[in-house]
């Protein structure tokens, strides 16, 4: 047996060996090709995107989690601290505040948005009023503002003598209440989350008023037949049927309103989050100490803090919806 | 070659592209700063990227344009950058970009000379100093205040003196000066309390105004009190700063304080004041070329005395330029700068109205200005506007709550005195500070 295989071997310094050669057709070998390409083309595609990806979400993201668990950061004496920044982190001043206001935020977001886009949808769809793509445009025109140029037109609408609501006060005999909107800490969170709810309701609208549009007729004609209207039909087939669109509406404005980052921005840049913390919030306290300032690593270790509630609301929201897609 | 093999060949070439990508990028947000410095040379000629506040756009375009004549070989550039919005971390980041070779770095003091200097991003500018003479234009507490280590780090262009604007036909119908004692003060407060017309605006919205006020009360009462705290042990708890808080509430009880100004910004009380609805106006030099252009000669501007003391001016830096250890055209940044420092720049920006930091022009400021501080001692007792970032936080949230009463003068300055120690302990502010007086 060994002495085969040696004599194998020298064959094949032979000159002028070869071996045997076993004659695939032609259609396999493109097949193969074909095999090959499919099994490398999704990860060809998704390059670009992963790439982009791990440089500006996945990089960042890694260094942010470093830092906020080291001290000086970007120096040359940056080292390891545990859980120091942390600490020092949760007793700044304004975190009560900031959490106080993402609740506020959060549930007003989630609940006064949806709510007011369904009924202006409602309205609009179901409603008497015409001509409707007018209403659907005067509805939807906020949103085509960015949220920073909604805060900078409502910083003259706020203004406590010469705004547009000082004026309207002014006509009705109370010219002399001067509300101070934006300065007054009592009135400073209503008047920035009017603001968002100006900006983002619209967007409820046109997706309500999408989903109000897919509801099959036959249900209303058939309502109406048994003697429903208006209030009745809203509620026992608009509302039940749009059950899904609400909760996803009702999942991005949670999302959305957790982190109003341009609205306070635009109404109270540079002193961000005044007066009295009245406005601030997370994405605020972050900005002011990591970017205006130079405390990255508490900026860092908010930054983590707010990504991990993020991310858990929206497992839990996930979850959320999960059961009642299955219900 | 299989298509196997090509493909992973592609593979690996994208990779290789996408880490030399990133390690460009990181190369740009950290790994380019160089720390070498060559000797400094007087030069004419180059190209400068040049970034100073926003709020002097438009002085700055009168030195750019002055300098277009004077030295025609200077090439200088705006850099894109605009760091007003997102503070340090841009300065930061567009030295360690390449994207400029001189630029604002704030006050010498607090803003934002340390943090920088702990990042190794600037050059020395001693050699500079020497070449070009600075030494003999600016003044000497302000190159106290730059300099760490031994090194000088900072030239001071602009000074900031904060005041209360008037009219002088307003005071002089009413037959009134510039009042010497807080009684005095209260009493014209409440001459030009009329009808259609509120004593004292200033804009508080997005940044309080009122700072200026508190810090020129503070002055007022004792200005060896600002030097301590900012030089030495003194405390945002002592006597004076707590007695000038309470001062500004008494002024916001009596009514002398415009009530919409927790709701307006600078630019609205600005309005309020050359409107006429206003009396005086709390602002800064900044605010001298728009009350020279619109008002003529009939402006002027005053500084309150505190309760039991006296107006005493409080004047220091607001805008010192660095060149970043990095520059591609050191010495072209360094020429440019003298040019703001010694030359005609310096009438340029005089002219323009503003409160400049060189004596080179001295002799022919605008007679408001002329009567003005502005330099030596004085210089240290100034506290506005640059606070590091913290301690300006905690100042800017708390004020309001002096008004609606939820905290006290003192509770609202243990606030501001908690912030302070962190600064320092973040070392915003040199914690070897009284070396820099």
């Amino acid at each position: 047996m060994i002495t085969e295989k040696r004599s194998e071997v020298v064959d094949a310094r032979r000159p002028g060996w070869a071996p045997p050669t076993v004659a695939v057709p032609r259609r396999l070998r493109f097949e193969r090709f074909n095999q090959t390409v499919d099994r490398f083309l999704p990860y060809l595609l998704v390059l670009p995107a992963a790439v982009l990806t791990g440089v500006f979400i996945l990089v960042p993201l890694a260094q942010t989690i470093w830092i906020s668990f080291t001290l000086g950061a970007y120096t040359d004496q940056q080292h390891f601290a545990g859980l120091t920044v942390y600490q020092e982190a949760l007793q700044e001043t304004g975190l009560p505040f900031a959490i106080r206001n993402a609740l506020v935020w959060g549930a007003s977001a989630m609940v006064l948005a949806p709510a007011l886009g369904l009924v202006s949808a409602a309205l609009v769809e179901d409603g008497p009023a015409r001509p409707k793509a007018l209403f659907r445009f005067v509805f939807f025109s906020p949103y085509l503002f960015s949220l920073a140029v909604a805060g900078a037109i409502f910083t003259r609408v706020y203004d406590p003598s010469y705004g547009f609501i000082a004026s309207l006060l002014k006509l009705i005999g109370f010219g002399d209440l001067k509300l101070q909107w934006l300065g007054d800490p009592h009135l400073a969170l209503t008047a920035a989350l009017v603001v968002f709810l100006w900006h983002e309701v619209p967007f409820c609208f046109l997706v309500f008023s999408a989903a109000i549009r897919q509801i099959d007729r036959n249900l209303y004609d058939a309502a109406n037949v048994d003697g429903a209207w208006g209030l009745q039909t809203f509620v026992h087939i608009t509302v039940p049927s749009l059950r899904t669109v609400t909760t996803m509406v009702v999942m991005i404005m949670l999302l959305v309103g957790l982190i109003p980052f341009a609205v306070v921005y635009a109404l109270t840049f540079p002193a961000l989050g005044a007066p009295s913390y009245a406005t601030e919030i997370i994405p605020t306290m972050i900005f002011k100490l990591g970017l205006l300032g130079t405390n990255y690593e508490e900026a860092a270790a908010l930054s983590v803090l707010l990504l991990v509630a993020i991310v858990g609301i929206t497992l839990g929201l996930n979850k959320v919806r999960e059961w009642q897609l299955a219900r | 070659m299989d298509v196997t093999r090509r493909v992973a060949l592609k593979w690996a070439g994208g990779l290789a592209l996408s880490a030399g990508a990133l390690s460009s990028l990181i190369e740009a947000c950290g790994g380019g700063t160089s720390t070498s410095t060559s000797s400094a040379k007087k030069v004419t000629s180059g190209t400068v990227r040049w970034r100073t506040d926003v709020s002097y756009v438009i002085s700055d375009q009168k030195v750019l344009d002055a300098g277009k004549v004077d030295l025609p070989k200077l090439v200088v550039e705006s850099s894109p950058v605009d760091y007003t919005a997102a503070g340090f971390t841009a300065m930061r980041l567009s030295i360690q970009s390449r994207l400029t070779d001189l630029l604002v770095a704030k006050s010498p003091k607090f803003l934002f000379l340390d943090p920088l200097l702990k990042s190794k991003l600037l050059r020395p500018l001693d050699d500079y100093y020497e070449a070009y003479n600075w030494k003999h234009y600016l003044n000497q507490p302000s190159t106290k205040h730059a300099t760490r280590d031994g090194h000088i780090w900072m030239a001071t262009t602009y000074l900031e003196l904060p005041g209360l604007t008037y009219r002088k036909s307003t005071l002089s119908k009413l037959g009134l000066q510039p009042p010497q004692t807080w009684a005095d003060f209260l009493m014209t407060l409440q001459e030009l309390k009329g009808p259609g017309q509120i004593p004292i605006t200033v804009g508080t919205r997005g940044f309080s105004f009122l700072m200026l006020l508190h810090n020129q009360l503070w002055s007022g009462i004792d200005p060896k009190s600002i030097e301590q705290v900012i030089f030495g042990s003194g405390k945002w708890t002592d006597p004076a700063p707590v007695a000038a808080a309470g001062a500004m509430v008494e002024l916001w009880d009596k009514g002398y304080i415009d009530k919409d100004a927790l709701s307006i910004q600078l630019g609205d009380a600005a309005e309020r004041f050359l409107a006429g609805k206003a009396a005086l106006n709390v602002t800064g030099s900044w605010f001298y070329a728009t009350m020279k252009k619109q008002l003529g000669d009939d402006w002027d501007m005053l500084t309150p005395p505190g309760p039991g003391g006296k107006p005493t001016w409080s004047v220091g830096e607001d805008q010192g330029m660095v060149i970043p250890a990095n520059a591609k055209d050191a010495d072209a940044a360094a020429a440019w700068l003298n040019y703001m420092v010694t030359g005609n720049g310096v009438k340029a920006l005089q002219d323009a109205g503003n409160l400049v930091a060189s004596n080179a022009f001295s002799g022919q400021a605008i007679p408001q200005v002329a009567h003005l501080p502005t330099t030596t001692s004085t210089s240290s007792v100034y506290l506005f506007g640059w606070l590091p970032t913290a301690t300006e936080d905690a100042w800017q949230q708390g004020v309001s709550s002096l008004f609606d009463k939820t905290q006290t003068p003192a509770q609202w300055c243990a606030q501001v005195q908690k912030a302070w120690e962190k600064d320092i302990a973040n070392g915003n502010v040199p914690s070897n500070r009284g070396q820099l007086l």
